[in-house]
C-alpha cells in the first residue's frame, strides 16, 4: 500500500541513516557550492532528510520509502513546494489510496492553515477524487474557518469545492450563520455574492436581488459604519446604474442613514454615485443635504452633487484630495 | 427587530437556536413576524449607540474586537511618541542604520536554524536582504557579490527559471526573487548570468490556456504568478505577445463587486493584489482593461 498516512504516529521517530529500508541508499548533500550564501544552520535532522530526499528525487524513484520520506520532508517544511510535487508524481506511480492522502493532508493543514502548497495540493486531490470529496471538503473548510473566519485559502477553497464539485445546497445558510456571527466580515459578504450569483440552486442574481436587498439594508441600518453591506449592495446591481437609481429602497436607505448621522461617509459617497447616475432627489434628500450644509454656513451649493462632495471633503478629510477631484468633474 | 437584538446578544457565542436549520433555500424572507429566527434577516451585531436596544449590549464581533485591538496598540504607540522629550523624541525616530546593515549583512552568509522554513525561499532571502541594503545605500563587497551570483545560478535550472534552492524546482515566485536580487545587484557578471532564453522557455510551459500563469509544474494558478512572470519577462526584455496574451482578461476576470482584484476568480479583493495589478497594468500599458469606476 502506498502508505501516505503519518505512521510515524505513535512510534519513535527514525532517522532515514538509521532505516534498514534505505540502506543501500546515499544522501546526497545540497549543491550549495563552496562560498555559501544564505546558509540557514539545518539541524541534524533536517539535513539528513533533505539529503535523503534529493538522493530519491535525483534518480526519480516512485516507491513506498520516497513516499515516507517526502511526508518526513514535509513535516519538516511544509512549503517545500518540490517535495510536495515529487509526493503527487510518486501518488500517482503508485495509484496511492486518495482518501488517505487528503487525511494526510488535512492534517498538515490544520496546523499550516495559510501555507499555499497544502491547500493546492488538497486541491489536486479533490479533483481526483471527484464529487463524492465535496462534503468532506467542505467540512474541512468549514472547521478551518470556524478558527479564523477570514483565512483567505480556506476560501478560495472553498469557492472552487462549490465550482468543481458542488455541495451549494447549504451554502446561503452558511453565510447568514457567519454573517450571523460577525456581520462585519468582509469575506462572507464576499461569499454571499459568489452563491447569490452563481448558486445553480438559486435562480441568479436577477432573481435574488430583491431579497438581497432587503437583506443588505437591513445590516446598513443596524450598523452603518460596515463598510461590507454597502459595498455589496452596490455589487447587487453591478452593471445596472437604471436598476439600481429606480429602487427606492437605496436612497431611502441613504437618507435614513444620514438622517441619524450626516457624517457617514459610505451613505454620502453612495448618495453621490447615485446622483450621477441621475437620481432625481426627493424633496426630502435635499432638505436633508441643505441641513448639512446648514451646519457649516460656508457651504451652500445649488448643485445638489456639488454640495454632497463638499461635504465628503469635510467628513472624509483622509480622502480630501479625491473628492476635490471629483468636485471638477461635476461642473461639466 | 429590538427584541431579536436582544435574543442574539443574550446567547453566547456559538449556541445556534434549533430552529435555524429550516432556513428556506431561496426565496425571500418571510414576511411573517420578526421573532422568527429563522428568517433570512441579517444579525445585528455590534452597534452600542442602537436607540431602544435591549438591557445588555450587543457584543462586539471578532472583527470589532481585532479593530480595536489594533487601534489601542497603535494610540499606546502615538502616546508614548507624544510624551517623550524632543530629545527623546529624535533618537526614537532615528533609523538604526549601522544595526540594520549589521544585520543583513550577517544574514546574507549565515542564518539560524529557525530559518529552515524558508529553505525552499531562499532566493527571496537573498533579495531581501540585499535590497534592503541597497535602500539603505550599502555596497556588497566584492566576494560576497560574487557569492550570491554564484549561489543564484545554482538555484537557476538547467532548463530555465529558479527554484527556492540548489536542485528545486523552477517556480515564477523564487525566479522573480533571484531577477530582481540580480538586477539589484546590477554588475555585468550578475546580470549575464540569467539565462534569458531558457526563462522564456520556462514562463511558456508556465503558461495556462486561460491566459494566467502556473506558479510551477504542476501548481497553483493565480494573479501573483501572472504578476511575477510579466515583471520578470519585462525586466529581462522577454515578454512578447505569446506570454503576454490573455493576461489582461484573466485579471480582469479577477476584478471582484467591491471593485478590488482577488488572486482568483470570485475570491475576495485583496488589497495587496490590487497593487501587484497596478505596476502590471503600467508594465502592460493597457489601463483600459479594468473598470476603474
Amino acid at each position: 500500500m502506498g502508505s501516505s498516512s503519518g505512521e510515524e504516529g505513535e512510534e519513535e521517530w527514525v532517522p532515514p541513516s538509521r532505516r534498514p529500508e534505505l540502506a543501500d541508499v546515499a544522501p546526497l548533500p545540497q549543491a550549495d557550492g563552496p562560498c555559501p550564501v544564505v546558509s540557514i544552520a539545518y539541524r541534524g535532522d533536517f539535513h539528513e532528510v533533505m539529503d535523503y530526499f534529493r538522493a530519491l528525487y535525483a534518480a526519480g524513484e516512485r516507491s513506498p520509502r520516497a513516499l515516507r520520506l517526502t511526508a518526513d520532508a514535509i513535516h519538516l517544511n511544509p512549503g517545500n513546494y518540490t517535495v510536495w510535487h515529487f509526493r503527487r508524481v510518486v501518488l500517482e506511480a503508485l495509484d496511492a489510496d486518495l482518501l488517505l492522502e487528503m487525511h494526510f493532508v488535512d492534517q498538515i493543514a490544520e496546523s499550516n492553515p495559510k501555507n499555499y502548497q497544502v491547500w493546492h495540493h488538497k486541491r489536486w486531490l479533490a479533483e481526483k477524487i471527484g464529487p463524492d470529496a465535496a462534503n468532506s471538503e467542505h467540512d474541512f473548510t468549514r472547521k478551518i474557518l470556524a478558527m479564523d473566519a477570514k483565512n483567505y485559502h480556506a476560501w478560495s477553497h472553498r469557492q472552487w469545492v462549490l465550482q468543481a464539485l458542488g455541495g451549494w445546497e447549504s451554502e446561503l445558510q452558511y453565510c447568514n450563520q457567519l454573517l450571523e456571527e460577525d456581520v462585519f466580515n468582509n469575506s462572507a459578504w464576499n461569499q454571499r455574492y459568489l452563491v447569490v450569483t452563481r448558486s445553480p440552486i438559486l435562480g441568479g442574481l436577477a432573481a435574488m436581488r430583491d431579497s438581497e436587498v432587503d437583506y443588505t439594508v437591513e445590516a446598513i441600518m443596524v450598523n452603518p459604519q460596515n463598510e461590507s453591506p454597502w459595498r455589496y449592495l452596490r455589487g447587487l446591481y453591478k452593471d445596472d446604474n437604471n436598476l439600481l437609481v429606480a429602487d427606492n429602497r437605496i436612497s431611502d436607505a441613504c437618507l435614513k442613514v444620514l438622517n441619524k448621522d450626516w457624517t457617514c461617509v459610505f451613505a454620502l459617497s453612495f448618495l453621490l454615485d447615485l446622483l450621477r447616475m441621475g437620481l432625481q432627489p426627493s424633496d426630502e434628500l435635499k432638505g436633508t443635504i441643505e441641513a448639512m450644509e446648514n451646519s457649516d454656513p460656508e457651504t451652500g451649493h445649488a448643485d445638489i452633487a456639488v454640495a454632497v462632495c463638499s461635504i465628503l471633503q469635510k467628513c472624509d478629510p483622509l480622502r480630501i484630495n479625491y473628492w476635490s477631484w471629483y468636485q471638477t468633474t461635476l461642473s461639466s | 427587530h429590538m427584541v431579536r437584538l436582544s435574543l442574539r446578544s443574550s446567547r453566547p457565542h456559538g449556541d445556534r437556536a434549533p430552529s435555524r436549520g429550516t432556513q428556506p433555500s431561496g426565496g425571500p424572507p418571510a414576511s411573517a413576524a420578526p421573532m422568527d429566527s429563522s428568517s433570512q434577516s441579517p444579525p445585528a451585531g455590534g452597534d452600542p449607540s442602537e436607540d431602544g436596544a435591549a438591557a445588555e449590549l450587543p457584543r462586539l464581533t471578532v472583527t470589532q474586537v481585532e479593530q480595536m485591538k489594533v487601534e489601542a496598540r497603535v494610540a499606546d504607540i502615538y502616546r508614548v511618541l507624544f510624551d517623550a522629550a524632543p530629545n527623546a523624541k529624535s533618537v526614537m525616530l532615528e533609523l538604526w542604520r549601522d544595526q540594520h546593515v549589521e544585520y543583513l549583512t550577517k544574514g546574507l552568509r549565515h542564518l539560524a536554524p529557525s530559518f529552515h522554513v524558508l529553505d525552499a525561499n531562499r532566493p527571496w532571502l537573498c533579495y531581501w536582504m540585499v535590497h534592503g541594503l541597497a535602500v539603505l545605500d550599502e555596497t556588497l563587497d566584492d566576494d560576497l557579490e560574487n557569492d550570491i551570483v554564484d549561489f543564484l545560478s545554482r538555484c537557476q535550472d538547467k532548463h530555465g527559471g529558479y527554484g527556492g534552492g540548489p536542485g528545486q524546482l523552477p517556480h515564477l515566485a523564487t525566479s522573480y526573487a533571484a531577477v530582481n536580487t540580480l538586477v539589484t545587484i546590477g554588475s555585468e557578471r550578475a546580470l549575464s548570468s540569467i539565462k534569458r532564453d531558457n526563462l522564456y522557455k520556462f514562463m511558456l510551459l508556465m503558461k495556462d490556456k486561460s491566459g494566467a500563469f502556473r506558479m510551477h509544474d504542476g501548481g497553483e494558478i493565480d494573479v501573483r504568478a501572472c504578476y511575477t512572470a510579466i515583471s520578470v519577462a519585462s525586466l529581462v526584455n522577454i515578454l512578447d505577445d505569446e506570454l503576454a496574451k490573455g493576461v489582461g482578461n484573466y485579471i480582469a476576470s479577477c476584478q471582484t463587486y467591491e471593485g478590488g482584484i482577488a488572486g482568483e476568480p470570485s475570491a475576495e479583493a485583496h488589497g495587496t493584489l490590487f497593487v501587484g495589478w497596478l505596476q502590471w497594468s503600467c508594465l502592460m500599458k493597457w489601463r483600459n482593461s479594468i473598470c476603474l469606476a
